[in-house]
């Protein structure tokens, strides 16, 4: 799933949730709250109603008290005082009062409706409609009542009171109109509250405006449409006092809200629906709900956009980084400016992404540019088009000896000979030569083991390159030494160089690699050039590893048999048996060229077998013909030691051929023996428990003394013919080498062979010294198997 | 000091015993200055001016007895009759002015035996021409303004003259009893107030409000154009009276009754009513004097002035004022109250 989608999954719903349950509580906190302000509010809107009520009387009233008390009035008192004729200047001056605009008591809305003065003879003397100025005055029942009971009743029974209210009501028992009654006399304050019945009376019938209050009944329950309705009762009475009274909205507990509203004259009662907040809060519900809906999608929106520019965008762009990084080699990542996880993760990825180039591209153990790594580099070479006036060099190091520090000291120190060695390397490079540079070091490689490869470029001249070679192998000057510990390893370097580009990569590396080998050949801690002849050289052994490839595969190598003799009575003891390549015998190239040739390649092996397997055939010819009891020997190399192929291979062929293992010996030479090679050691011991002797053949060329001989499960020391041929050279009364050798084998009670001898003299030196068993073409040329078959040579030479 | 002592000899010779001033209750603009600075330098006496802008506060003042502060109070014949049957005013009539008879016979049976003539007219409409191409020539013109007036127009409040305009408008007798009558003149009126900038006389509107007047129409006692032109500075101003026929009234003089008349009321009386004061006067002040006198000495201009002197055929179709009964004055003035612009 998209990282985009996964969000919106989590996010909305948790937004959702959210908004919902805060709508939620938010509505169950205020449910109550809007009921009770709804109630209070529509409560003081009856309570107003009564205080408006109240106060609307109190100033009609007043008002009317105000128009008996005016001047006009008072002239139409004193014109009915006096007889006189009633003018129409007096009414409509006192009509004006009540009716005219320019007043401004009259300039809004009329207090009463209508307004008549009437004399206790029912006589109307003034009127007026606010409304209609056609209307007619009327001497309503109830006000009638009152004039007839003054009439009727005793003079002082009782008397009459200011004020009296009545209202009427029309046909449908609707209230239509509030009425109220002053009775007044000009010859008393108008506030006079109570009058006798023969006062001089007059009576004001007057029906109060009372539209405002119809009016906002009907707002309320148009307001509160089909939940709200009053109900209206006429007391049917005359009162000479009114008060205003009733209760606030009370839940009667049957679903209904009531309130009342009551004079003396009637009550006005106000039923409220309970289910008119179902309404409300429904509403509400609904606008909460849309509300929170818009602030769902406008909040998950704003934090989807800010999260996908914010997060997802840097992390889908730098996805699209990396993939542009697998496509293409040269696109590289770029570290981001910004300061977050992301911008961490592409340093990471950077820093990751270096790591496997590195660990592809580089050596682990070094931080040397690998085999692979390398390779690159070389192919580059063969690109490169233009001729170079410079000179690019390859330089081919094997460290000699290096195996040996691994097979002695552990392969840690090993390691740490490598990583120094590197290390040095890099450093001798960088710091001591002007011409190096780190634009021309093209690449400095470890290609495996103790192989190590340096290309270069750019190098002014052959001089140059050979003095780089120099300072490497000045490493080594006196051994490599780590932590004052000195370890006997050198540098064979091998170089190859192109100055005109005709030379591939792996060309130059094979050639700086054949000269590495002619470097090592040559001896340590040096250096070759390549040159012609090195390639020579090269061809010539490549000819002759072909030959002997040829004749192995032909079966053509063949053996000659030299006879080894006892030097005290020249008797036959046996043969060492020498191998010929027939093809190479033509050119004179004996085993002594090919085999060292042989030996670089697993050629070695294959001869190895060759010659014990056919050693051990004409061993066993030779004593079922001759009953021949006698000892061969052959040459084993000394990668044959290094693996138990030929001891199993000699084995079988031994259980084969049910030879007597005495009859047969092995001979190594001295230079296979590296001082205190143990796996030798072991191999010979391996060898030896077969029943066959093992010879040291070439004894004194190589770096073994005498004290190791002992280490070595040797039966038989050859002493090497160099020795022989020192004889005559060495100075009168001392000791020739030989005797010091031969003396010293007898401490170690070890049998001695010299072969080599060529003369009489030398045979007689030997026998003359006590030597075991002599070889040398002064007894003998080697012989042909058909020679030693037929046993020709049976010598019984003297 | 010699022309000095002869200035204050011709000083003393000239005044009377007795400087009075005379208190007069009046229409603005109705008496010139220079009349009442001849008057001033003829008698020594001077005229203190009282305005009044409508005969509602008029009649109140003439009603609660307050009259008897002024001297002399310019009341028009209709009330004049009746408020000389209540014994309000004083029997001018006993004065024998000497100059009374320059006025016509007719003005003088229309003021009665307490009133003096001083002014005659019609009553018509005043509009501006430059307001509306609609050709205003009916008094429907003013119940129903064009779309152009509505907003702009005044209307007369006046309980004969309001009620009268729209009996007029329905070819109604002005003075007629009828209750279905006036019950549609009054649904007329009370159609017009929404139309209506304000009620009342426009000299008084536009004295108030000079050159931001808004006034573009309005009920006129002809001689008030005059006003309108100066007062606004608009010159586009035009009276006429509508074809349905006109009101004529007559402005009487009356003083107040209980109170003794003064010389010097005597005498501005006898002043004014000298012909050429009364032309002087009427000139000045354009409106059409009651002296048969001086209208023998008018120019022609004066006297073929549309405003002055309208056209017979609309006077034919017109009303001169009748005494109504009590109800009817108390009706229409009802009817009259109950008009409001609802401002």
């Amino acid at each position: 799933m998209q990282l985009r989608k996964k969000i919106r999954y989590i996010l909305i719903p948790v937004i959702a949730l959210v908004f919902t349950m805060s709508t939620a509580v938010y509505y169950n906190v205020y449910k109550d709250q809007i009921i009770a302000n709804k109630l209070l509010s529509l409560d003081d809107r009856l309570q107003n109603l009564k205080l408006m009520s109240q106060y609307h009387l109190a100033y009609t009233k007043s008002f009317i008290r105000q128009k008996i008390d005016s001047k006009e009035a008072f002239l139409i008192f004193d014109v009915i005082k006096q007889g006189k004729e009633m003018a129409a200047p007096y009414i409509t001056q006192l009509l004006k009062r009540f009716v005219d605009k320019q007043n401004d008591s009259n300039n809004t809305t009329n207090i009463v409706n209508d307004f008549t003065i009437f004399g206790f003879d029912k006589e109307v003397l003034f009127y007026v409609n606010t409304r209609d100025p056609f209307a007619q005055a009327e001497l309503k029942k109830q006000t009638e009542k009152i004039i007839d009971k003054a009439a009727v009743t005793e003079p002082d029974s009782d008397k009459l009171f200011q004020y009296y209210y009545f209202i009427e009501t029309d046909s449908e028992q609707k209230f239509s109109s509030m009425n109220i009654i002053e009775i007044f006399s000009p010859f008393y304050l108008t506030s006079k509250p109570t009058y006798n019945k023969n006062d001089e009376l007059y009576l004001i019938q007057s029906e109060i405006n009372v539209d405002f209050v119809k009016e906002e009944i009907q707002r309320i329950i148009s307001e509160h449409k089909d939940y709200m309705s009053f109900t209206f009762t006429d007391k049917n009475s005359v009162t000479n006092n009114i008060s205003v009274s009733g209760t606030p909205l009370i839940n009667n507990n049957n679903g209904l809200y009531e309130s009342t509203f009551e004079t003396e004259l009637f009550e006005v009662k106000f039923i409220l629906d309970e289910r008119y907040f179902d309404d409300i809060l429904w509403s509400i519900i609904l606008k909460l709900s849309v509300l929170n809906i818009m602030l769902i999608v406008t909040c998950s929106f704003i934090l989807l956009m800010m999260i996908d520019k914010q997060i997802i965008l840097p992390i889908t762009n730098l996805a699209k980084s990396i993939k542009q990084v697998e496509l293409s080699d040269d696109i590289k990542l770029k570290p981001l400016s910004t300061k977050d996880e992301v911008a961490d993760l592409n340093e990471s990825y950077i820093s990751f992404i270096n790591k496997i180039n590195n660990l592809a591209s580089n050596d682990a153990l070094t931080g040397l540019s690998n085999r692979g790594s390398f390779n690159k580099k070389l192919l580059l070479i063969d690109n490169r088009t233009t001729a170079q006036k410079h000179y690019l060099a390859l330089f081919f190091i094997d460290l000699d000896n290096f195996k040996h520090v691994n097979d002695t000291f552990g392969h840690e120190t090993g390691d740490q000979l490598l990583i120094a060695f590197s290390q040095r390397l890099k450093k001798t490079l960088r710091s001591q030569d002007k011409f190096i540079t780190a634009d021309t070091i093209n690449s400095i490689a470890r290609l495996g083991g103790d192989e190590f490869v340096i290309l270069i470029d750019g190098l002014p001249t052959l001089e140059v390159i050979e003095n780089i070679a120099k300072r490497i192998c000045a490493l080594f000057n006196n051994g490599f030494v780590i932590d004052n510990n000195v370890y006997d390893v050198h540098a064979s370097i091998g170089i190859a160089y192109s100055n005109d580009n005709s030379d591939s990569g792996e060309t130059l590396l094979n050639q700086a690699d054949s000269a590495m080998y002619m470097a090592k050949r040559d001896g340590k801690n040096t250096y070759k050039v390549f040159s012609p002849e090195i390639e020579a050289e090269i061809d010539h052994e490549k000819k002759i590893e072909k030959e002997i490839t040829n004749a192995l595969a032909k079966n053509e190598l063949f053996f000659v048999f030299m006879p080894a003799y006892s030097a005290a009575n020249l008797k036959l003891q046996g043969y060492e048996l020498l191998l010929r390549c027939p093809a190479l015998s033509k050119e004179n190239i004996g085993p002594d060229i090919f085999i060292p040739i042989a030996e670089k390649t697993d050629l070695i092996i294959k001869i190895d077998m060759w010659v014990a397997e056919n050693a051990l055939a004409r061993l066993a010819e030779m004593v079922l013909t001759n009953d021949f009891c006698g000892f061969i020997s052959v040459n084993i190399s000394s990668r044959s030691l290094k693996n138990n192929r030929l001891y199993k291979h000699l084995q079988m062929l031994i259980n084969k051929h049910k030879i007597n293992p005495k009859q047969l010996e092995l001979e190594i030479t001295e230079t296979c023996l590296m001082p205190d090679d143990k796996k030798a050691v072991a191999s010979l011991t391996q060898l030896k428990s077969l029943g066959v002797k093992v010879t040291l053949d070439d004894f004194g060329t190589g770096y073994t003394s005498f004290s190791q001989l002992n280490n070595y499960p040797l039966d038989t020391l050859k002493i090497d013919r160099s020795f022989i041929k020192n004889l005559n050279k060495t100075p009168a009364g001392k000791k020739p080498t030989l005797d010091i050798i031969f003396e010293l084998a007898k401490v170690y009670q070890l049998e001695v062979i010299v072969e080599g001898i060529e003369t009489q003299d030398e045979f007689k030196h030997v026998r003359n010294l006590g030597c075991d068993i002599v070889q040398g073409f002064y007894f003998t040329q080697p012989l042909t198997w058909q020679s030693v078959i037929e046993n020709k040579y049976q010598l019984e030479q003297g | 000091m010699k022309y000095m002592l002869l200035a204050l000899f011709s000083a003393i010779l000239v005044a009377p015993l007795y400087a009075q001033e005379v208190k007069i209750y009046i229409w603005d603009h109705y008496i010139s200055d220079q009349v009442v600075r001849i008057f001033n330098e003829r008698t020594g006496h001077t005229v203190k001016q009282y305005l009044y802008d409508d005969e509602v506060a008029r009649d109140a003042i003439l009603v609660n007895e307050q009259a008897g502060k002024y001297d002399l109070i310019l009341v028009d014949n209709a009330n004049t009759v009746s408020y000389t049957k209540l014994g309000l005013f004083a029997p001018l009539s006993a004065l024998s002015l000497k100059n009374m008879d320059h006025n016509s016979k007719k003005s003088r049976a229309s003021c009665g035996g307490s009133g003096v003539p001083f002014a005659k007219g019609t009553m018509g409409i005043a509009y501006r021409t430059s307001i509306s191409p609609k050709k205003i020539d009916s008094w429907n013109d003013l119940l129903q303004p064009p779309q152009e007036h509505r907003g702009s127009t005044m209307m007369l409040k006046n309980d004969i003259d309001t009620v009268a305009i729209a009996l007029l408008a329905r070819g109604l007798n002005p003075f007629t009893s009828d209750k279905q009558e006036l019950k549609s003149a009054y649904s007329l009126l009370s159609s017009q107030s929404q139309y209506l900038l304000a009620y009342g006389h426009p000299v008084a509107y536009v004295t108030e409000h000079g050159s931001r007047s808004k006034l573009t129409m309005a009920a006129l006692y002809a001689g008030d154009l005059q006003n309108l032109k100066d007062f606004t500075g608009q010159q586009d101003w035009q009276y006429i009276v509508p074809k349905e026929g006109t009101l004529f009234f007559v402005d009487c003089f009356v003083a107040p009754a209980g109170k003794p008349v003064l010389q010097g009321t005597k005498a501005f009386l006898e002043f004014i009513n000298e012909p050429e004061i009364a032309y002087m006067n009427a000139q000045d002040m354009w409106f059409s004097t009651t002296s048969q006198s001086a209208l023998e000495k008018a120019s022609a201009e004066y006297k073929n002035d549309t405003e002055i002197s309208p056209d017979k055929s609309v006077l034919l179709r017109s009303y001169h004022y009748r005494l109504l009964s009590r109800e009817q004055v108390v009706l229409r003035n009802r009817i009259v109250s109950m008009l409001s612009t609802r401002e």
